[in-house]
């Protein structure tokens, strides 16, 4: 048995798409009560997070006092990761309603990034992982996309590298121009052309990677890796799952290199706005 | 009379949730905005014909005969209101009625979950900033 050598590449649509099993009378149900209360709960969250994000920034700026940095942040934790848990189960219900939607308007990639970054660090700086950007505005031109749910890809990506990385490590978000969708070792769908005008968002960490074996598994529903599960880390396994879906009904793709022991680096692009809008999108355009 | 920078602008809040009227209203007023506060449509309709406004804040579902796409639509009937901006805070799993706001011509849309207060008011400032444009910045050839 030899290891593989290097880093491997895997594609994100390699796996056939889910059968569901014909639903039972009372699976039914509990689903439609488990996403009628998801969506409820998106009031009081609502309600949570901007209190306190103002309950921060009032006491953040008055209080030196090292405890309460630290409760202020343990609830600014857990409000987050509430929110992505009650999305996660909201996008699933709407996957499976097949009613899931993306606006796609032009719009500056680099701005919805900015805003998600900015909500990251303070969680990369309490693991102690260092979280760093770059790019080049003026290189980039507007991209076609619905920033909020691009927020939840980028979100994504970049809470994985962060939870995956242990104390003392990086992760680096680049974004940049690129004339492809995918490179050529990442199948796309027939019909789809490679070459094009796109933006090429990465997100790079030097965490625990992912063994060979599992990195096929990454973009399924619920998939989560051996020293995943195992670790304290939370999650549902859908996280991956989601951003695949919502890149490919922006029209761009998604794929990673890694390395167990060593690090992953995950891709997705997005295609560039056409200069001028056309056809319905030229209605809205006054 | 002409408007001086940061000249206090109006906005409408329209918002059936107690508490997240009142987050809303409280933040929007400490970052120098005159608010107006509404938690039905016919209400929010109201204070539309009242007196001038220089941006709504419109949650889609609210109690009563009318929601925010009825709000939205009345709006966009009359000359005097249709060009104000829209800005439409919906939930995940309102996709239809998002959808639909967007065509009717509201200007930006807000997952209550994914955005921070700050956030939300930093696109209000901008939506103000680009409309109406002034025709002194018109470039002629
Ligand atoms: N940056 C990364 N480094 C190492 N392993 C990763 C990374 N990103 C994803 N993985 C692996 O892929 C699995 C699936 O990721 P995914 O984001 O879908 O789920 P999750 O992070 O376990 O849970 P959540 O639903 O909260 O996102 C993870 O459990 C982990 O094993
Ligand atoms: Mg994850």
């Amino acid at each position: 048995m030899t290891p593989t050598p290097g880093s491997t590449t895997t594609r994100a649509t390699d796996e056939p798409p889910p059968t569901a099993a014909p639903p039972e009378a009372d699976s039914v149900s509990s689903e439609k009560f488990v996403t009628l209360t998801a969506h409820e709960m998106q009031v009081p969250i609502s309600v949570l997070s901007w209190n306190m994000g103002r309950l921060n920034r009032v006491l953040g700026t008055v209080s030196e006092r090292p405890d309460v940095r630290r409760i202020l942040d343990r609830l600014l934790e857990a409000n987050v990761r509430l929110t992505t848990l009650v999305e996660d189960l909201l996008n699933l219900a709407k996957l499976h309603e097949g009613a899931f939607r993306v606006y796609l308007r032009p719009i500056q990639l680099t701005e919805v990034a900015r805003r998600c970054l900015k909500t990251l660090e303070r969680e990369a700086e309490r693991r102690g992982v260092v979280l760093t950007w770059s790019w080049d505005q003026a290189q980039i031109p507007l991209t076609r996309g619905d920033p909020n749910r691009l927020s939840e890809v980028i979100t994504n990506l970049v809470s994985n590298g962060v939870k995956y990385t242990p104390r003392g490590g990086r992760v680096a978000i680049s974004i940049r121009s690129s004339s492809e969708l995918a490179p050529p070792t990442v199948p796309i769908p027939a019909g789809k052309t490679r070459t094009g005008k796109y933006l090429l968002v990465s997100v790079e960490d030097t965490g625990m990677g992912i063994p060979n074996d599992e990195q096929p598994k990454v973009f399924q529903q619920f998939f989560r890796g051996r020293k995943a599960f195992a670790s304290a880390e939370g999650g549902t396994g859908l996280g991956l799952y989601l951003v695949r879906r919502m890149v490919e009904q922006h029209g761009g793709a998604v794929w990673f290199v890694s390395r167990e022991g060593y690090g992953s680096t995950f891709f997705f692009t997005l295609p560039v706005a056409e200069p001028y809008p056309e056809g319905a999108e030229a209605t809205k355009s006054a | 009379m002409t408007p001086l920078l940061g000249a206090q602008k109006r906005v409408l809040v329209v918002e059936d949730e107690e508490a997240l009227l009142s987050t809303l209203c409280d933040e929007l007023e400490e970052s120098g905005f005159t608010v107006e506060p509404a938690v039905t449509g016919e209400e929010a309709l109201r204070k539309i014909r009242e007196k001038p406004l220089d941006g709504i804040i419109l949650d889609l579902l609210l109690p009563g005969g009318m929601d925010g796409l009825g709000v939205l639509a009345q709006l966009k009937e009359s000359e005097q209101t249709k060009d104000i901006p829209v800005v439409i805070l919906s939930n995940i799993g309102d996709d239809e009625k998002v959808r639909e706001a967007l065509d009717q011509g509201a200007d930006a849309y807000f997952v209550k979950t994914r955005y921070s207060l700050e956030d939300l008011i930093e696109r209000l400032r901008l939506l103000f900033q680009q409309k109406p444009a002034p025709p002194a910045q018109r470039i002629s050839p």
